[in-house]
């Protein structure tokens, strides 16, 4: 009985022990950068804005970065990008700089107090294969919505310049006068709302172009992309849906003192015409 | 120092006397060495069930008057070493069996060998201080944390529309879950895959059903079930934290039997007869959800996937001779969900399962000379496949394990009991994922052979001490490593109420599971490379067990684990075969207290448990390489669990659960991820990992058991009734981040309502 009441003050003693305080996390503002470019093109847009504290609403024009020095650095010189149009965006000149395949590409930014670095090495060029074969000659494709499993298209592209590299499909949508490709709940994660849909991330250039990465019916650019590893963990970090409950990954992330993306893709496009089968 | 000096000694006449009868004893401050006792003779045999024949696994046999005495084996094997030329009073006893007297007297260098039949009774109402004896044998069994499961134990307590052993364990103090939809267990810290679970010493990769809702045994077949928390003997290994060794009935050697039970998602049977020398069980059930909304057409007009599990368990048994016996057995289940629309080129298929088969010989090379030789062989299968044909995403991830053990236990005299083996593994591993006819973004096809030996002593130098030191020494040969795992369990019987239990042991785990707990259907097992060493716990168990009044026990254990290279799932692995590219590497530890106390005789039986429980994690790439609560670490966690023996034909059954609630990370922020020519989305970003708790769980289950006669003169009907979640407090299962809405909020999943559900049980 002894025994017994003192391991019944042990079991208080643990009960109450066992009451911990929670770490309450406080809204830090970090510095959120966009910025794609491609083998062969130059520096169109960097995005800059701030995180935004989540009981608020996301309003670009609030929180984008105005006034940042934004520089970018092949490793010989350094450009500085001018202002856009739109709060928030970067530019480079069109006739400042061409990425090249190989290069490695250095982005700096300075907003206030907080600098922010991150660097891409642009992937060779690459193009479609024997697309001929592949598509019809009016590139005209035709999808029975009666048997949609039968679109299917191998599209290949080349050459290989990295064992690791990894590579994705780009579908933009050109027109919307066609109407709605009609896309079922059940398959792989698709943005239903969006004008572009990606494939999923591949390990070869080769690719299967099947219906539900069309969004609408009508021209429709495909972009085969040749992608550096930053790119590929930003997809990582950000998945094929609308809402894919993915939360941020510190270690996709690559931004020295933020977050985002800086990331270079060679691709190669074809634009097809996409019809309901009569 | 002179403590120090006594414990030298100890450790000296331990390894002088192993292998001998030699006994030695602590005589005040002297440590004294004694002469082999005339312990010349000995009894041994099995212990089986009067009316079915099957053996009993745990069953005690003991001679009061030399304070001497052993248990049954997992096959319901055992041997004693007595005194010939002297008159003695043997009894052999059981839970749930009347125990039985039997006078012997053996001539010098005698080997008694006999099967001995007990009685089955009912535990309600029995008599206390017999019952309590037999609790007593269990308490002061040397191996620490272990908690043995009846089948009937769960049968008359609330199951959520299928019984299921899971659920009871997940009841017991320092096993703890991650909800109530999911038959994982977390035990002392350590995640379901630190587990080894073993059916008739076929190991069960996936043991779940419906997204891990149920588990994969079903509790008809089952014989015994045994649960080691901790401090687990040299004999089991490749696991970090637990093992749980399920075994089939083997059949009722004299009768033909049966039992069906109809539920409301399934429905199961079972049949046992005696063949030969022997007897063949079968049995199976599956659920009918699909089967029902099919014939009313509701699968169609709602647009909702098939989905069905379905599993089937066998066993054959057969005695060759006094000397052998042969069991072959198998396990085979699956879940099975489709859904097809060629139109829209939609489709999902999902399958997983696991299928077991074992064959065993037992074989008595003399009396003292016990061995079992295994050969097992056990597949998991997980695939999925989104969209038809070329337009498909798939999965498809299998394992196979074959696997052969030999045991070999030698009662050496009336103080030791050696067991040694050796297991030898070969795994196939086979894990493709790829789109359509893409080559595959994964594609890993890994052989690697697993070996292992081990021995261990039981040595009890007098009635109070037993000490159990063991090692076992394994490897696999994806990683040129040796896993040397010393262990040691030791008791000590204080007083005859007060036992005192202790034990160390270095655990190693070769194989390293990728899963998300909240949907289990899809697992993936790797093997270790020369990318990431072998996962480690050093664990340390210090228990006393006591009994504080007549038909209770009190036990309290603590507990600290150690862990070294764990893993967690790096996100959204492309591609990659290598374990650096799938994981990230980290070490952890835990620690905490249990408590339980359990009344397992008369008309009120039950127990009450609480856990005070610590869990972290702490790995460079996860939350700035600061420690952090996996998301099941629980800092209070309390069960009552009571069956109530109304009359003949009531039984009422109720449990009640409280726990601290899940942690989970706070969103401080969102940032709007663009990419090209795509106009965003909004991805939350967290605060410290694991800093938050949900709020804590609770819920109450009652169900109520009518005993009736069905087209017979004895009571053969059972009718169960249950009310899950009583109060209809639907507890929260995560927290979700919804960014469809502005601004963005986070909402609670919640789980289950209050849900009654019933079943009839027939015997026949």
């Amino acid at each position: 009985m002894k025994s017994f009441i003192i391991f019944s003050i042990l079991i208080l003693s643990s009960f109450l022990a066992g009451c911990d305080g929670a770490i309450e996390s406080q809204y830090t503002p970090q510095v959120v950068v966009e910025g794609f470019i491609y083998t062969g093109g130059g520096i169109d847009s960097v995005i800059l804005h701030y995180t935004t504290p989540f009981t608020e609403s996301y309003n670009d024009s609030v929180f984008a970065i105005t006034g940042a020095d934004v520089r970018v650095s092949d490793g010989v010189k350094e450009f500085i990008l001018l202002p856009g149009n739109q709060k928030g965006r970067y530019y480079l000149p069109s006739d400042q700089l061409t990425v090249e395949g190989g290069k490695t590409y250095t982005l700096a930014v300075k907003t206030g107090n907080q600098i922010v670095t991150a660097n891409t090495t642009a992937p060779m060029p690459i193009k479609y294969i024997d697309l001929d074969s592949t598509f019809p000659k009016n590139r005209i494709l035709l999808l029975d919505t009666n048997n949609a499993a039968s679109f299917t298209y191998n599209l290949y592209a080349g050459p290989v310049d990295q064992s690791w590299r990894k590579y994705m499909l780009q579908i933009s949508s050109l027109d919307t006068i066609y109407g709605k490709v009609s896309t079922n709940i059940f398959g792989p994660p698709v943005d239903t709302s969006a004008y572009v849909r990606y494939s999923f991330i591949q390990t070869a250039p080769h690719i299967i172009l099947y219906s539900r990465l069309f969004g609408w019916y009508g021209s429709n650019r495909l972009s085969f992309l040749a992608l550096d590893s930053n790119w590929v963990d930003y997809k990582r970090q950000v998945g094929y849906g609308e809402r894919t409950q993915i939360h941020y990954q510190s270690s996709l992330n690559h931004i020295n003192g933020g977050i985002g993306v800086w990331a270079s893709a060679a691709k190669d496009e074809v634009t097809v015409f996409l019809k309901p089968k009569p | 120092m002179r403590r120090l000096s006594f414990l030298g000694l100890m450790v000296f006449l331990f390894f002088l006397c192993t292998g001998t009868d030699f006994v030695f004893a602590k005589e005040g401050s002297q440590a004294v060495l004694n002469p082999p006792d005339s312990a010349d003779a000995v009894i041994s045999g099995y212990v089986k069930d009067s009316l079915s024949g099957e053996t009993v696994i745990g069953a005690t046999i003991r001679v009061r008057l030399l304070k001497r005495g052993a248990i049954t084996n997992k096959s319901g094997y055992f041997a004693l070493h007595l005194p010939s030329e002297t008159d003695l009073k043997i009894e052999i006893s059981s839970l749930g069996y009347k125990t039985i007297l039997r006078q012997v007297h053996l001539a010098p260098n005698q080997k008694l060998n006999e099967s001995f039949l007990l009685a089955p009774e009912s535990i309600q109402g029995g008599e206390i201080t017999v019952e309590t004896d037999k609790e007593k044998d269990e308490r002061e069994a040397p191996q620490v944390s272990r908690v043995a499961i009846k089948p009937s134990q769960v049968a008359s307590l609330p199951k959520a529309g299928e019984s299921d052993i899971f659920r009871i364990l997940q009841l017991i103090p320092g096993v703890q879950t991650i909800s109530e939809i999911s038959a994982g267990l977390y035990i002392r810290g350590g995640s379901p895959d630190q587990n080894l679970i073993l059916l008739d010493g076929s190991v069960l990769y996936n043991p779940n059903h419906f997204f891990g809702f149920f588990s994969t045994f079903n509790s008809d077949a089952i014989k015994d079930v045994e649960l080691i928390k901790g401090g687990y003997p040299a004999e089991y290994g490749g696991r970090l934290s637990a093992v749980l060794n399920v075994t089939d009935k083997d059949g009722d050697l004299y009768n033909t039997n049966g039992k069906v039970t109809l539920g409301l998602i399934s429905s199961r049977g079972t049949i046992e007869t005696p063949i030969g020398d022997g007897a063949i069980t079968l049995s199976a059930r599956r659920t009918y959800i699909d089967l029902v909304l099919d014939a009313t057409g509701l699968t169609k007009s709602l647009g909702i996937p098939d989905y069905h599990f379905y599993d089937i368990n066998g066993k054959f048994t057969q005695t060759l001779s006094p000397k052998d016996k042969i069991a072959v057995s198998g396990y085979g289940g699956s879940d099975n969900l489709t859904f097809n629309d060629g139109k829209a080129a939609s489709s999902v298929g999902l399958n997983w399962g696991n299928q077991s088969g074992n064959a065993s010989w037992t074989h008595l090379f003399s009396s003292e000379l016990f061995t079992k030789f295994n050969f097992n062989g056990s597949h998991y299968f997980s695939t999925l496949n989104f969209g038809l044909g070329e337009n498909s995403f798939n999965f498809d991830n299998q394992i196979y394990d074959y696997t052969f053990h030999g045991d070999l236990e030698y009662f050496v005299g009336s103080t030791q009991e050696i067991k040694t083996g050796i297991q030898l593994s070969q795994y196939h591993f086979r894990l493709k994922i790829s789109q359509g006819n893409n080559p595959p973004n994964s594609d890993i096809n890994l052989t690697p052979l697993y070996a292992a030996a081990y021995i261990s002593d039981e040595w009890k130098p007098d009635e109070r001490w037993a000490i159990t030191p063991g090692l076992r020494i394994d490897g696999i040969s994806s990683r040129k490593e040796l896993g040397i795992d010393p262990r040691i369990a030791v008791r000590y019987i204080l007083s005859p109420d007060i036992t005192l239990k202790a034990s160390y042991g270095i655990y190693h785990q070769y194989l390293k599971l990728a899963s998300n707990p909240l949907f289990t259907a899809s697992d993936i097992w790797l093997p270790v490379d020369s990318t990431q060493a072998a996962s480690r716990a050093d664990q340390y168990v210090l228990g006393v067990s006591t009994a504080p009044f007549d038909g209770f026990t009190f036990d309290v254990e603590t507990y600290y684990k150690n862990f070294t290279n764990l893993v967690e799932l790096r996100p959204n692995v492309i591609g990659g075969s290598r374990l650096s590219d799938v994981f990230f590497v980290g070490n952890g530890f835990s620690y905490g207290i249990e408590f339980f106390l359990q009344k397992r005789v008369g008309d009120l039986t039950g127990w009450i448990g609480y856990t005070l429980a610590y869990t972290r994690r702490k790995f460079p790439d996860i939350d700035n390489g600061g420690e952090f609560p996996p998301t099941y670490d629980r800092r209070n966690d309390v069960n009552l669990v009571l069956t109530y023996h109304l009359n003949d034909r009531w039984t009422l059954g109720s449990t009640f659960v409280y726990a601290t609630g899940q942690a989970y990370s706070q969103t401080t922020a969102l940032y709007n991820a663009e990419e090209p020519d795509y106009n965003g989305k909004l991805i939350p970003i967290d605060g410290t990992k694991n800093g938050l708790r949900l709020e804590p769980y609770h819920r109450l289950d009652v169900s109520g058991t009518y005993s009736f006669c069905l087209f017979s003169e004895k009571r053969n009907a059972e009718l169960n009734f249950d009310i899950y979640n009583v109060y209809n407090h639907r507890n929260v299962w995560f927290r979700r981040i919804d960014t469809s809405t502005d601004p963005a909020v986070s909402e609670d999943v919640r789980l289950l309502p209050i849900l009654p559900t019933f079943g009839l049980q027939i015997k026949f």
